[in-house]
């Protein structure tokens, strides 16, 4: 039986909850990864916080703090097949418990070990390489991670930067974390360009100065410096804008600050 | 002079730091503040030669009165001279922090008018930061050597990590290159630090609290600026983790920026295979429980340059070889190459529930293209030539030519 269900994770643990009181799952699916096959029998999973919950319990009953991690972290990935590595590592975590954190290549841990080496490395990554721009009102940045971590970065620039207002655009999902005071993540999009200040335009070009003359000339070396920092990032960042083509759909530059619909 | 004119000289002068780790620190913010501090250390960007830049590297000024023959600010140099105010240093530091350009500041200074002089101007603008913007980001500082205890002590308390730069590590290549600098003088507050790094409290976790030079304080040596050897550096740098327990001592390639009789021709392209290969040993040092005499000796003072260090310590040990993966004990494991700290630590964990074989060790990542011929899974060996030094080091130097036999 082929479970589909909606791409949240409520939706998920509902898919893992059925696959044991009902008919076993062959294969999950979000709805729009999915294609009909004619071989298969298929059924639509309604998601069931109730039953959610009862699945999340259980985990959170049988395994460490760290697995739980794991498996929340890899559901967040853009791999293709996650809701399958995860449905064959939550099977392995209620037979053999704690245990797993002790396993590595096993087959049905190893990919999502993988899996979740690839969200974390790029969630260290953004805590890096996310520029936010000065509108006055607030701090915005945006950026188009691989995987969506943008709930997981919140926290840590809300601590960092306690004191300002935030917002964290993911352009590809069209998702935002928003921060005064206290944080949420939120559908966004922009319904017109943000205007930045002149201040800002002038700390970027500082940014911009110190950041070519960090480089020693007699060591320059491009292939090392794509391979730490991807191409794909670049039009992003404040200090490639000149090396790229900029992503600047949402920024306009203005003296006045005009928005303040965010408070 | 604006701020731009400004930093454009001032980061300038300082890029030939190597040092720009932002690592070993965890705070929280404080009430009211700005910034916090990771313990695995950020990286923010790359430059075009491939560094990283995690703190905004600056020196307060460049105007100098010593004139160490290797600097680009020695006083001798015709170069155009800036200072910032404390007040400029901060408010760089919070704008471009906020807009999370950096991770922090790493804040160095040419000695202008006097060691005290210039140690004062240091605090005063780390003080500004910490107290008027209640900065909490990673600050990294250079104790200057004649300095005042006092104002280390003080600064000490403001930072997370201090270095003074010992730059050449014979007494007779400082006199040559640095003639206005003895080698007492600067020991004598790396010395002080480590002293007074030990007698505060150690911390652990996550926290608030302040202590003294929290991330521990480094050095760095510059490489290829005087004829002394590997050996020579290596064992410098063992020294100075027994003795100051350093954190990290950092390998700068020289790069040919004054004329001189006693420096290298400017022609010369700065050694990096030579710094590479002095920062692979001294991770065998701090990481891999290697020694400095394990890896050179009088004998063999330069590196090899086709192989790496851990490689060849175990070439020139075939007495050792092949080990068991399954038996052997972590510091064994350590010492295979291709195996590094990560899937030493995996190989232990598993193999308490199942014997492990050859295909195990592919799936932890270990790096069989070098492992194979030092390793035995369930006592079986499986490198492709028998398990010698010479064939191992032909086999290395040319991975695929066993392949010729079938015409592949």
């Amino acid at each position: 039986m082929i479970y589909i269900y909606d791409g949240t994770f409520d939706g998920f643990l509902t898919c893992i909850y059925q696959n044991y009181y009902d008919a076993k799952a062959t294969k999950i699916y979000r709805d729009e990864a999915w294609q009909m096959n004619v071989l298969e029998e298929h059924l639509h999973i309604t998601t069931d916080p109730d039953k959610a919950t009862r699945v999340y319990k259980g985990l959170h009953d049988r395994l460490s703090e760290k697995a739980l991690e794991e498996v929340f972290y890899a559901f967040l990935s853009n791999d293709s097949d996650k809701e399958n590595y995860l449905m064959d590592f939550i099977r392995l975590a209620f037979k053999v418990g704690i245990k797993i954190d002790s396993m590595y290549s096993h087959a049905a841990v190893l990919p999502i070990r993988e899996i979740v080496q690839r969200v974390m490395s790029e969630k260290h990554r953004f805590m890096g390489i996310l520029r936010f721009k000065d509108t006055g009102s607030c701090l915005y940045a945006e950026y188009a991670p691989d995987h969506n971590i943008t709930g997981l970065l919140a926290p840590f620039f809300c601590e960092r930067l306690a004191n300002e207002r935030f917002i964290i655009h993911d352009v590809r999902r069209k998702i935002a974390a928003v921060y005064y005071k206290k944080w949420y993540l939120t559908d966004f999009e922009l319904s017109q360009p943000l205007s930045i200040t002149s201040a800002e335009v002038e700390i970027a070009a500082l940014w911009q100065h110190y950041f070519d003359t960090a480089a020693v000339e007699s060591r320059i070396n491009p292939r090392l410096q794509r391979s730490c920092l991807p191409r794909r990032y670049w039009r992003f960042l404040t200090e490639m804008q000149h090396k790229s083509k900029p992503y600047s759909a949402n920024i306009v530059v203005n003296d006045k600050i005009q928005i303040s619909s965010f408070s | 002079m604006n701020v731009m004119e400004k930093l454009k000289i001032l980061a300038d002068a300082a890029k030939y730091d190597v040092s720009c780790v932002s690592s070993g620190v965890d705070r929280a913010n404080t009430a009211g503040g700005i910034g916090s501090s990771a313990s695995s250390g950020i990286c923010h960007s790359w430059t075009a030669d491939g560094r990283c830049i995690s703190l905004l590297k600056i020196l307060l000024t460049n105007k100098c009165i010593y004139d160490c023959k290797y600097c680009v600010n020695r006083c001798s140099n015709d170069n155009p001279r800036a200072s910032f105010t404390p007040r400029q240093v901060a408010e760089l530091t919070i704008q471009f922090y906020r807009r999370n350009y950096i991770e922090g500041l790493f804040l160095s200074s040419a000695v202008e008018k006097s060691p005290n002089y210039t140690m004062e101007n240091l605090c005063r603008a780390i003080f500004l930061l910490r107290h008027e913007y209640k900065f909490n980001g990673y600050i990294h500082v250079k104790a200057i050597p004649g300095a005042d205890r006092i104002l280390v002590y003080r600064l000490g308390l403001l930072v997370d990590r201090m270095s003074v730069n010992l730059e050449l590590p014979t007494v007779l290549g400082l006199q040559q290159l640095a003639p206005q600098k003895t080698y007492s003088a600067l020991l004598e507050p790396m010395s002080y630090i480590s002293n007074q790094i030990l007698a505060f409290p150690h911390q652990s976790g996550r926290t608030k609290e302040r202590s003294f030079v929290p991330g521990g304080q480094s050095t760095q040596f510059i490489v290829g600026a005087t004829p002394d050897s590997d050996w020579t550096l290596i064992n410098a740098t063992q020294k100075l983790y027994d003795k100051f327990n350093l954190k990290r001592v950092f390998y700068s390639a020289y790069v040919p920026i004054n004329e001189d009789k006693n420096l290298p021709a400017l022609t010369n392209q700065p050694p990096l295979k030579r710094e590479h290969r002095l920062y692979q040993a001294d991770w065998l040092l701090r990481f891999y429980h290697f020694r400095a005499e394990e890896i050179l000796d009088k004998a063999n003072p330069f590196f090899d340059p086709d192989f790496d260090p851990k490689i060849t310590w175990a070439l020139r040990h075939p007495e050792l070889f092949p080990i068991e993966i399954n038996k052997a004990d972590y510091r064994t494991l350590l010492r295979i190459p291709g195996i590094g700290l990560r899937t030493a630590q995996r190989i232990i964990k598993e193999r308490r529930f199942s014997m492990l074989g050859y295909h195990n060790l592919k799936k932890m990542k270990a790096v069989l293209k070098r492992a194979q011929y030092f390793i035995t899974c369930q006592g079986r060996y499986y490198g492709d030539v028998p398990p010698e030094p010479q064939y191992i080091r032909q086999a290395l130097l040319t991975p695929n030519s066993q392949m010729s036999i079938w015409g592949g």
